[in-house]
């Protein structure tokens, strides 16, 4: 069964043409049957309009319609952690470790491979919660990804690891696009913490489904700072007394929609979402957040900060949901940007959906522009313009950055925030 | 070192005139202070000087040594050495003391075409003029006033003037809201200060700091004017007398 003009054409600067016309090629044959579904899904779900609610302040043309002229090679990921687990893609394909890497309690396989990966849990769980809350809200670009997804990794944390796994993608323009697709899953009481540095191509979709087990964590730290065109949806589930941790940085990112989907499916399990974002020159940066909350005893928190200028547009669109059994919910949620001149815009769509009658849920949203007293302070002091203005954005945006749990990564990412903010003022 | 002339100043969104000729001249190497009821216009006149916007010069001049402030940016007023420690001074969430401290030191030297002075000896001289003050290290890595006591807010304004080394130093309502002991070591730190090629203005609703810092010359300010000048005894009568008698017409 083939699709329909309408959700293939746009796909086509997206997906490679064979994979389009042909599934038997698509990725590996183990997951053919996985992606079959997918396919009825994306079918269901049709690729995203601007008339869609939920890509009410995002229009999702800026992605689908988006050639990008001749790309060139996007800088080098900048590497947070000195000690780390380093895995490299190059135009968005893994140089892999092999599968065991000795002695880390860490398995991973690519999934443009054949490779089983130990007894193929984590092949079986492909796409299946990207599959969780599409009837709840449908997820086209999701869907897609899912069926057509060229390479990604495929991984399942069994121990404690020390450092930090860190993907380090390099671009040389060859590519114009990329779809990844990354399956963690996370042992009980395992911990793991992965970071994802750069962008595969100038355009991608990514897609990565996290599941962690009782009692096991996972932090996911994201950084991007490239004229890059990308979405990237997350789906995580969390078991009980498991931990879901992410964070995003990113810096002049031409046009991005930074999706998760959280669900806390156990008790007494918590989950922390936070973004910094730093926009100018037309920048569009989305935020679009669920949380869903079906434990007892669970936390849910998002800090999300945008600082924009130069016509620089920031979305946040965030939902905590509490279903009727989750009693003693504690949700917590502020999204706020600074706008340094007039011509930067923030939207903000903060929601709460909440089916249980004891629990303990607040939001809050603000925008505006520097504050004069600060500003005037500094100056008085000593301090141009310029500087004044970059302290006191950098120490607003240090309030997401310092959700960050581990504190040689929270310096590195604020310094790393700090020289970003520098080149792109 | 500071002349101020005929300076007459209205907020910008109002009509109604804060400033209605003030002159002053101090002197280097002198301390002065103005005293004046609550609303004469002290803190405007203060700002004024150091650059806040939101004013409105209708005319005047405020001069540094010849050079003329009031056309300068808050950081060129600043690196040529002027300095306000704020009746209140500002929290900024996020920003570190001493970050903040180096960052402004550094840039004014900059400013100047001297050479940044390194983070280990900035250090040694920010934890010696702590400690003189009274001021724990634990306050030193916090945020820049960010849950600070007001005594603890005033002593952090004095900390960066003794840091920064300006020439001309005004200090607004510093006295208020510090205890007896605090009063003492502040006082010490602003008298250590006292030197020929610099120069101190102290803004004061009451008298008490005079007990330790002797002015050479006490102004009286009133609905936005300097309506008195005399030597330390004019403090000691407005203590007694109160500002009644100087009352000058409103504008
Ligand atoms: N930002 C402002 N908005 C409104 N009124 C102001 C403002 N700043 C000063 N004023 C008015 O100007 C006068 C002088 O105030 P100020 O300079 O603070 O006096 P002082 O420091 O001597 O107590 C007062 O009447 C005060 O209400
Ligand atoms: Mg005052």
């Amino acid at each position: 069964m083939a699709l329909p003009p309408h959700i293939l054409q746009p796909l086509a600067g997206h997906v490679p043409s064979s994979a389009l016309a042909l599934d038997s090629a698509r990725g590996a044959a183990w997951s053919h049957p996985a992606r079959r579904l997918a396919e009825r899904r994306l079918e269901t779900a049709g690729l995203p309009t601007r008339r869609d609610e939920y890509w009410r302040y995002t229009d999702p043309g800026g992605f689908l319609d988006y050639r990008q002229e001749d790309a060139g090679a996007l800088p080098a990921p900048p590497a947070i952690a000195g000690d780390a687990l380093n895995l490299v893609s190059r135009d968005s394909v893994f140089e892999l470790p092999g599968e065991t890497m000795a002695g880390t309690g860490v398995r991973i396989a690519g999934l443009g491979t054949g490779h089983r990966l130990g007894e193929g849990r984590v092949q079986n769980s492909y796409g299946s919660l990207e599959a969780e809350t599409q009837e709840m809200i449908p997820r086209g670009l999701a869907a897609a990804n899912s069926c057509f997804a060229e390479d990604g990794l495929l991984i399942e944390c069994d121990g404690r690891l020390k450092q930090p796994l860190q993907l380090l993608h390099s671009a040389s323009g060859a590519a114009r696009s990329a779809m990844l697709h990354h399956v963690i899953d996370v042992r009980p009481g395992a911990e793991l913490v992965i970071i994802e540095s750069g962008s595969p191509a100038p355009t991608s979709n990514t897609v990565i489904e996290i599941n962690i087990a009782e009692g096991a964590s996972c932090h996911l730290i994201r950084i991007a700072a490239a004229a890059t065109t990308s979405v990237c949806s997350v789906f995580a589930s969390v078991a009980e007394g498991g931990e879901f941790h992410q964070f995003s940085l990113s810096a002049g990112t031409r046009w991005f929609r930074n999706e998760s989907v959280v669900t806390l499916h156990g008790d007494n399990a918590v989950t922390k979402l936070a973004g910094a974002f730093i926009g100018g020159q037309q920048n569009h940066h989305d935020d679009t957040v669920l949380v869903i909350h079906e434990g007892r005893h669970c936390e849910s928190r998002q800090v999300f900060k945008k600082v924009l200028r130069n016509a620089a547009k920031g979305i946040f669109q965030g939902k905590i949901l509490v279903r009727p059994d989750a009693q003693h919910t504690d949700g917590y949620q502020i999204s706020q940007a600074l706008l340094i001149d007039d011509s930067a815009q923030f939207l903000a769509k903060p929601e709460l959906e909440i089916y249980a009658d004891d629990v303990a849920c607040s939001h809050g949203s603000t925008s505006g522009g520097l504050e004069k007293l600060p500003f005037f302070y500094l100056r008085s002091r000593g301090l141009d313009k310029a500087s004044a203005e970059e302290i006191l954005a950098l120490a607003f945006l240090a309030g997401a950055i310092d959700e960050v749990a581990d504190t040689g990564l929270r310096h590195s990412l604020f310094e790393l925030a700090t020289r970003w903010y520098s080149e792109l003022r | 070192m500071l002349s101020i002339n005929n300076l007459r100043a209205k907020l910008e969104e109002d009509d109604k005139l804060i400033l209605n000729g003030v002159d002053l001249q101090v002197d280097a190497g002198e301390v002065h202070a103005i005293m004046g009821p609550n609303g004469s216009g002290k803190s405007t006149l203060s700002y004024i000087l150091a650059g806040r916007d939101g004013y409105e010069i209708l005319n005047g001049s405020a001069k540094l040594d010849g050079m003329e402030l009031l056309e300068l940016e808050p950081e060129e007023r600043a690196a040529a050495g002027l300095f306000l420690a704020f009746q209140y001074p500002v929290e900024i969430a996020g920003v570190g003391n001493m970050t903040f401290l180096r960052t402004a030191l550094n840039a004014q030297r900059k400013a100047r075409g001297e050479d940044e002075v390194s983070a280990a000896e900035f250090l040694r001289r920010a934890r010696d003029q702590a400690k003189s003050l009274g001021i724990g290290n634990e306050l030193l890595k916090r945020p820049v006033n960010f849950g600070f006591s007001g005594g603890e807010k005033k002593r952090n304004e004095i900390l960066q003037m003794a840091i920064l080394q300006p020439r001309m130093c005004i200090l607004d309502e510093t006295d208020s809201g510090l205890d007896v002991d605090a009063m003492r070591q502040v006082a010490a730190a602003i008298n250590g200060l006292k030197s020929a090629n610099r120069s101190i203005l102290l803004v004061t609703h009451y008298q008490r700091l005079l007990n330790h810092i002797t002015p050479d010359k006490v102004h009286i300010m009133s609905a936005g004017r300097i309506v008195e000048t005399g030597g330390p005894e004019l403090a000691l009568h407005v203590e007694t007398k109160g500002y009644a008698e100087f009352a000058a017409e409103a504008a």
